[in-house]
């Protein structure tokens, strides 16, 4: 290839509400919750990166003016993070894929009223605690009115969760109504997070989540082996997903999570040489997406 | 140069009445206690004698490396702090001529009224725990100025002032952004309608994309309600932009002053000059741009002899090093403390004619340019822009 | 595309149904709060045992200090179902001869039916209710010991009823006067800091480095023998918190330091606010969460500080009752062996402490997430 291939670049954070036993890597305080988007978006919009959001219901109705903000001025993407038991107060205890088809719509329904309530506004994408989902979970997603969403981490196993998607698509995709692992129709862009499903430990494969380990240690292999791979099957549509949770203190720049985020985005400017990066928000990435399909109708 | 020859002098260049506040000798040492029984065995002297004078209308900037006593010096004018000596003189409107160091607490309180400051850590400067009504509210409780009814329109219409909305006021500070909290904080400062406010490095928490609607609001606000801002900071780039005259303090001392453009094209002490040349180009990452020299900061409890810049600077001679140089007149309203200020010819910055934009590698920055509204906006490949003047000045919006 | 984001042709602007977000802080905690199941049993056990106590002479059988020497270390009485009732089948005592010990064996020919809401001896509770019902009652001259008797016939469970009176309560004044102190005395020490800071700080040090142990005999063995049973309990109830409150103070002290440093503080000042108001206003409530959980936690160990020491002698004294003293008699190894169930009252000690913890731990994670 003469031109560099772009290499779409999504960064997301899932905004958990701030619980005192925080759990999946939630914030303890509300203060934290704040600094912790905020300082996130900041520094990703001062490297040139828009964020993608998932906020929860409680974290919308707690940090409304400040996500507004964000979304304004910082060319941030709301969209909606759903964990069951949060959402609704208690009334479904498990993780999404537990539950059938109109237990799904119901939940996600809940959490989405909730969420336009305190946003006046509509999530644009979705994505789902501990990546639960089951087959029935994107046909759901797609008829509530959701047209993009990162709901996959390829690799992972982890069925207690019903998060268990060995063997799903690595890249972005259009998913099958019936089998959440199989590419098919259904309209709804799937932009699984970037995993390295080969290194997998405790039933969770080695994931692009900024605020785990250390980046030379962790980051980088993943980023490589991703990009090995979307070179191997010479995918028309590279993207890298990266995320993150509120919980992590961005704001502390000397932290651990700080400088992971630091070293990264040094990481993405050095694959400037072998790539034209292009930093999207998930609808975006959507749009490119689709522009891409039309363009090449022997498809992507 | 006596202290007297320094009052005439500032008389002579400016006309008192239009004088709101006046620092003489102003002074504050901080005891180091030791030992068992807590002796006092040395002083941090972070102000040590400084003289100017804040006119009606106009922004002063007061800009220095940290530690050289800048904060200090706004806290100790509001009495946050007890001045170890010198004097404070506030032309309140009510009040009249007001020595601010020997009010008691009554006094305290009215001059407060017109007095106020905003605070440079939005995190901090506003209570966790209570509502943001509350905290707009208070002074107007505290002041028996308003309450119920009449006491939330007036927060409703403080909230609408700083571009927030009204039915922010039953939120807590975590729902917002720095930059909303410092909107907040500067709803709060306005409150009793103050004439003075003392903004304490108010953008230097925020990051660089926010930092230019903070300043904006704050040129607005000065223009709208007749405001006279003392607005200390340690950024050179955006103390220029909004301040009429600027006073450079090193160490507890106050070194130069003068009205802004003949500060930065045309400075009069070396320390000045060191300033300027080392404006770093904005690095987005780096929220924080604090001004370094080569050499350290000597520490304000134990400053050097003679002149305390004369360890770092190129121009010192024998004398630098044995006499402290007072702080003297060496053009139209432009005073400097050094012995050679009238011989040096010192090297300001490059006329931001010339260069136009400071370039960046990559997105958003706050860029100054003479006289213009900026905002920081950020193209696909980075390249700022500025907005076209704006005349007149418009109210704040929404 | 610029233009369209997201599912922007139907981006509905929807109008705000409730105050989200808006929700007082008392609100929220009560919400965090009635969540946890713990922190809800442990309101409910507490409150089902202070009512218990409160109303101890409705509840207990007999009075705490009517003894029956036909029945020293009776055993717990069976309970049997007879002709459809709750009964009694009473004890009859024999004394084995080759050892020299009374034996007792129910007879339950003789049972006796239980009766509900039965008069019995009469009683005033506060002074405002006079009555003679009891919750049960057996005819005399049968007995009902659930608990069985002790060292001089009586009910052991009546008394662990009354003794709680003491032993609930003596927590709660000590801890009152303690909390009151130490949040005072530590707001002061923080805020104003300087000399009172100075003074303070080595006037708890102080207390610090006295051992407790030592001071209380010393003070047991000041007080008169024969001083009433109400002044004692008072006595013991103020010394424990004259103590107690130095580690609350730190708390606080360290606490208040660090709020009135934050810029708040400084505009509040600037705003007008004098002492009080700033104590009150802004530093209390950022601390209160902390001063709360702390002292009901302190309960528990007011508690047992009373009933350790009343275990010791140094406390309560017969014929005052309370868990200690109850305790006290316990103290032998016959008591293990053969009279089991005078060690009763270290349960309802275990369970009330227990009961505590739950609200205190519940609380505290009711109250944190704003610290």
């Amino acid at each position: 290839m003469n031109d560099r291939d772009t290499l779409y670049v999504l960064f997301t954070m899932d905004c958990l509400p701030a619980v005192r036993k925080a759990t999946e890597g939630g914030p303890k305080t509300w203060e934290i919750s704040a600094r912790s988007i905020e300082s996130f978006c900041t520094q990703l919009h001062a490297a040139g990166y828009p964020v993608t959001l998932f906020a929860s219901p409680d974290c919308a109705e707690e940090h409304s003016p400040l996500l507004e903000e964000l979304t304004d001025a910082l060319d941030a993407e709301l969209g909606l993070y759903v964990s069951p038991k949060l959402a609704t107060d208690g009334q479904y205890k498990r993780y999404l894929g537990a539950y059938g088809e109109e237990e799904q719509r119901e939940i996600v329904k809940i959490a989405m009223d909730r969420f336009m309530d305190a946003m006046e506004r509509r999530p644009q994408s979705f994505r789902s605690a501990e990546f639960s989902a089951s087959d029935d979970t994107f046909g759901v997603l797609y008829s509530l009115g959701f047209q993009q969403g990162s709901v996959s981490a390829p690799g992972r196993q982890v069925a207690k969760y019903q998060a268990v998607w060995v063997g799903a698509p690595t890249t972005p995709h259009y998913p099958s109504r019936d089998d959440r692992l199989q590419e098919g129709d259904l309209p709804f862009l799937e932009v699984p997070v970037t995993t390295d499903p080969d290194r997998v430990v405790g039933g969770v494969s080695a994931e692009l989540c900024v605020d785990t380990g250390k980046f030379e240690t962790w980051h980088r292999q993943i980023i490589e082996r991703h990009l090995e791979s979307l070179e191997a099957q010479d995918t028309a549509f590279k993207l890298l997903c990266l995320f993150t949770r509120n919980g992590s203190a961005y704001h502390q720049r000397s932290a651990q999570p700080a400088e992971n985020l630091a070293r990264i985005l040094d990481h993405l400017e050095s694959l400037r040489e072998s790539y034209e990066i292009a930093p999207v928000t998930l609808f975006d990435a959507h749009q490119h997406y689709m522009r891409r399909r039309d363009d090449a109708p022997s498809g992507a | 140069m006596s202290r007297e020859q320094t009052e005439t002098m500032m008389e002579s260049q400016v006309n008192p009445e239009d004088v709101l506040l006046e620092v003489k000798g102003l002074k504050k040492h901080f005891p180091i206690r030791g030992g068992f029984l807590r002796r006092v065995v040395g002083q941090v002297k972070a102000v040590d004698g400084i003289d100017f004078y804040v006119k009606k209308g106009e922004t002063l900037g007061l800009v220095g490396e940290s530690g050289c006593g800048k904060s200090t010096t706004g806290r100790t004018i509001i009495r946050l702090y007890d001045p170890t000596e010198g004097e404070v003189i506030f032309n309140d409107p009510d009040m009249g001529q007001v020595h601010i160091e020997e009010l008691d607490s009554k006094g305290l309180r009215k001059v407060r009224q017109n007095m106020q400051m905003i605070f440079q850590d939005p995190f901090s400067s506003l209570d966790p725990r209570m509502t943001v009504g509350r905290i707009i509210g208070e002074p107007l409780l505290i002041n028996g100025v308003a309450k119920g009814r009449r006491l939330r329109e007036r927060v409703a219409e403080l909230l609408t002032v700083v571009g927030l909305r009204p039915d922010h006021a039953s939120r807590y500070p975590h729902a917002f952004s720095g930059g909303q909290r410092q909107r907040i904080g500067i709803a709060r400062a306005l409150a009793l309608n103050p004439k003075f406010l003392i903004c304490d490095e108010p953008v230097s928490a925020l990051d660089v994309s926010v930092q230019a609607q903070v300043l904006n609001l704050l040129e607005d606000l000065q223009t709208q309600f007749d405001l006279t801002y003392l607005f200390i900071a340690h950024d050179l780039s955006v103390v220029e932009h909004i301040s009429d005259r600027v006073a450079v303090m090193y160490v507890g001392y106050l070194v130069e002053m003068a009205p802004v453009e003949r500060l930065y094209y045309n400075p009069k002490m070396p320390y000045t000059e060191a300033l300027l040349a080392s404006i770093p180009k904005p690095d987005p990452r780096n929220r924080a741009r604090p001004v370094r020299l080569p050499g350290d900061v000597p520490s304000p409890a134990n400053p050097p002899s003679g002149c305390y810049f004369h360890p770092r600077c190129q121009y010192a001679q024998d004398i630098c090093k044995v006499e402290r140089p007072p702080l003297r007149l060496v053009g139209p309203d432009h005073w400097a403390a050094c012995h050679f200020a009238d011989e040096l010819n010192l090297k300001g910055v490059p006329r931001l004619g010339e260069s136009a934009v400071l370039r960046t590698p990559s997105a958003a920055s706050t860029i100054q340019v003479r006289g213009r509204r900026v905002t920081s906006e950020q193209t696909g490949d980075g390249e700022a822009r500025t907005e076209q003047p704006q005349q007149p000045p418009r109210p704040p919006q929404q | 595309m610029a233009a369209a984001r997201g599912v922007a042709a139907e981006d509905v602007k929807r109008a705000k149904k409730k105050d989200i977000g808006q929700t007082s802080q008392w609100t929220l905690m009560r919400r965090r709060f009635m969540q946890n199941k713990l922190s809800v049993t442990g309101v409910i056990g507490l409150a089902i045992m202070y009512f218990l106590v409160l109303f101890a002479p409705f509840f207990a059988p007999y009075a705490p200090d009517d003894q029956d020497s036909n029945n020293q270390f009776q055993a717990p009485t069976s309970i049997k179902l007879a002709n459809g009732h709750f009964a009694v089948c009473p004890m009859v005592q024999k004394l084995n001869t080759s050892n020299f010990t009374w034996t007792y064996k129910p007879d339950c020919n003789k049972s006796e039916p239980i009766q509900f809401f039965a008069p019995g001896f009469s009683y005033s509770i506060l002074g405002i209710l006079h009555s003679n019902i009891h919750l049960f009652q057996v005819k005399p001259p049968t007995k009902i010991y659930i608990f069985g008797a002790d060292d001089l016939g009586r009910d052991v469970l009546s008394r662990i009823l009354y003794g709680g009176r003491v032993s609930m309560t003596i927590g709660l004044v000590g801890v009152t006067i303690s909390t009151v102190m130490g949040a005072v005395l530590g707001t002061t020490s923080g805020y104003f800091g300087g000399a009172i800071d100075n003074v303070m700080q080595r006037v708890i040090e102080l207390l610090l480095s006295i051992p407790t142990l030592s001071l209380f005999m010393a003070i047991a063995a000041a007080l008169p023998q024969d001083m009433s049973v109400i002044k004692r309990y008072f006595l013991i109830s103020i010394i424990i918190s004259i103590i107690g409150w130095t580690g609350l103070a730190r708390q606080v002290r360290g606490k208040v330091l660090s709020y009135s440093q934050q810029d708040y503080t400084a505009a509040a000042k600037l705003a007008g606010a004098g002492h009080m108001r700033i104590i009150l206003t802004h530093l209390v409530p950022n601390s209160l969460s902390h001063i709360i959980v702390v002292a009901i936690l302190a309960v528990p160990a007011q508690i047992l500080a009373e009933t350790s020491l009343s275990f010791i002698g140094l406390g309560m004294l017969p014929p005052a009752v309370s868990w200690g003293v109850l305790l006290a008699a316990a103290q032998q190894v016959q008591v293990v062996e053969q009279h089991v169930w005078l060690l009763v009252p270290a349960a309802f000690v275990i369970i009330t402490v227990t009961l505590y913890m739950f609200l205190g731990d519940g609380l505290r994670d009711a109250v944190d997430p704003y610290s």
